[in-house]
């Protein structure tokens, strides 16, 4: 066997790995960063298509679609958030407290996580079906509603998405609360309930000083999934009705694979990503704010 | 019984009807007969029992007739794909990353932390804006709609966060051993197969197994590398269902199929998860 010094035998390794990460990271992004200076599409994609500068970026930004397609991401990640934040801290409140089977019940709450985004979309797909679906079923048979109808329909599609998001992903948040619970000492309780504070005086002075760092990460990470999320809409509602609930996510894949506009649907990806870094500074800035 | 616990019990009952009556369901209309998922008021317990739709999927009995054909062909062709693909994916996978992880918690080299720090950040963008690119890269080359495609995406997404955790567990084993090992005269290759793999081969396994329900959960590679094709997996050809006549027994047979392995983790790991503090930023999307 031919003899290695440790460096090089460690450099042996490593290298062949980089060049595989990068090939499927970096490349991938310069070379969709090109596309998106180019009018490439299914036509011109052999020939790598002509370069036509920001028309791409100049078009995205003065078509309705995109606008649109903005306000519904930045909507859907609101309304996910304002359901999954609360529900986080109240089912890792709960799992936290002390009552037979509650290992059992910890993993059954967090099931839904472990299942995938798309499967639990499907599942929420069909239960909530106009037709057929389980929730029209259990409200007929408890008589609160006379007949079947639709429940993913122009008013309420967009929050039947998030509702279906937040099953899956706020058991992620509850975890994520969970772990930060155990770290705090009971005896502070018994301390602060001999002082007379109540709950929520005790909830406020001693459980969410202990839980904040994890409940920021929690925010940070549900909104960057939520705004880049995808697999959700394409299991239930398909970016429909019309385009009510088309995401940039969607609407880059309808751009990309129905379309065919490849150069286009590159340059929306790019708007997507400049979104999904504004609010991460945004956060970032605020954090460091509150620090000082 | 005071005020707290009934409290306590009313809130620990919903949460669990919230969480398993989904999962429940799917599993309650896949064995059904098709008319019966359509009875109103819904059937709670499926009544008459019927296995039909699963024997089916797994070929034992002969294809239901319907509108479509070919759909439980379909779904059988994509567990088997997500087996392949899961399989061979997370085991190269986790040879890489235990491999560098190895190199990098044991030896010293010129700009280890740049290369440490370039594997990481490699990875905080957002798939959605890698997956176009992906799709144009591939087809040039070929490899829109095969196995090896999916297989080279997913070792490519796994590797960084598994040398990130494996690091830490590396780094915390005592090193005595691996030393006298090479004084005894392994090699390092030998030193790491013999002494490091198998000293840390609890974690590895356990990383594997989460590695391998990531890429079995994964729908947006998949989709856009391989649907359609004869390569694509379970999660793709759920998907393909609702491209026709919705069949919804059927839809739930592979719904729940494709929820068996997030069961079978969470029975395996469900008590440690709720303990341990690190696995939390192993999510199943953020590892894909």
């Amino acid at each position: 066997m031919v003899h290695l010094s440790d460096s090089k035998f460690a450099l042996a390794i490593i290298v062949p790995i980089m060049v595989l990460e990068l090939a499927l990271t970096a490349y991938p992004i310069l070379y969709s960063l090109y596309t998106s200076f180019t009018n490439m599409n299914i036509m011109t994609f052999s020939s790598g298509g002509t370069f036509i500068g920001l028309a791409n970026y100049v078009e995205a930004m003065n078509d309705p679609l995109v606008i649109e397609a903005i306000g519904v991401s930045l909507l859907f990640t609101a309304l996910v958030l304002s359901m999954s934040i609360p529900m986080a801290i109240g089912l890792g409140l709960l799992l936290n407290e002390d009552f037979p089977g509650r290992v059992i019940v910890r993993c059954i709450v967090l099931l839904p996580w472990f299942v995938s985004e798309f499967i639990s979309g499907v599942t929420w797909r069909i239960l909530t079906h106009e037709a057929y679906g389980t929730f029209n079923g259990i409200l007929y048979s408890l008589r609160i509603i006379g007949q079947y109808q639709a429940w993913v329909k122009p008013d309420t599609a967009l929050f039947m998405l998030s509702i279906a998001y937040v099953w899956h992903y706020a058991p992620f948040g509850a975890f994520f609360v969970l772990a930060a619970l155990g770290s705090i000492n009971p005896e502070s309780y018994q301390a602060a309930k001999i002082d007379g504070a109540g709950a929520f005086r005790r909830f406020r002075s001693i459980t969410l000083p202990h839980i904040r760092y994890s409940l920021i990460i929690v925010l940070i990470l549900t909104t960057m999934y939520a705004l880049t999320s995808f697999d959700i809409i394409y299991a239930m509602t398909e970016g429909g009705p019309g385009t009510l609930t088309q995401t940039l996510t969607w609407l880059l894949y309808r751009e990309h694979f129905a379309n065919k506009q490849y150069g286009y649907a590159a340059a929306v990806s790019f708007v997507l990503m400049i979104l999904v870094i504004v609010i991460a500074s945004v956060y970032f800035i605020i954090l460091r704010r509150r620090r000082k | 019984m005071n005020r707290r616990t009934v409290v306590l019990a009313v809130a620990v009952v919903l949460t669990v009807v919230w969480s398993i009556f989904p999962i429940y369901w799917m599993l309650n209309i896949s064995l059904m007969n098709e008319p019966d998922v359509l009875n109103r008021p819904p059937n709670w317990v499926p009544n008459p029992l019927t296995f039909n739709h699963y024997t089916s999927i797994i070929g034992w009995t002969k294809e239901l007739s319907r509108i479509v054909s070919g759909q439980e062909q379909s779904i059988r062709r994509g567990i088997v794909n997500s087996f392949i693909v899961g399989t061979s994916s997370s085991l190269i996978a986790m040879a890489l990353a235990t491999l560098g992880a190895y190199a990098f918690a044991r030896f010293q080299f010129r700009f280890k932390g740049g290369y440490f720090f370039m594997l990481l950040l490699s990875r905080m963008l957002p798939p959605v804006s890698i997956i176009v690119p992906y799709y144009l890269i591939f087809s040039r080359s070929h490899l829109v709609g095969t196995h090896v495609g999916l297989i080279i995406t997913y070792v490519a997404a796994l590797i960084p966060i598994n040398i990130w955790l494996l690091l830490g567990i590396f780094s915390s084993l005592p090193i005595e051993v691996e030393s006298s090992a090479r004084v005894d005269g392994c090699g390092r290759l030998k030193t790491y197969s013999s002494v490091v793999l198998r000293m840390a081969s609890a974690a590895i396994i356990s990383m594997g197994l989460l590695a391998f329900g990531t890429i079995w959960n994964d729908f947006t590679y998949a989709q856009l590398i391989a649907a359609g094709s004869p390569a694509q997996t379970l999660q793709s050809s759920i998907s393909g269902l609702f491209a026709h006549y919705v069949v919804f027994s059927l839809t739930g047979a592979a719904v729940t199929i494709g929820m068996v392995p997030s069961i079978i983790l969470i029975i395996i790991f469900g008590r440690r998860i709720t303990q341990l503090r690190g696995l939390g930023s192993m999510t199943l999307r953020e590892a894909a």
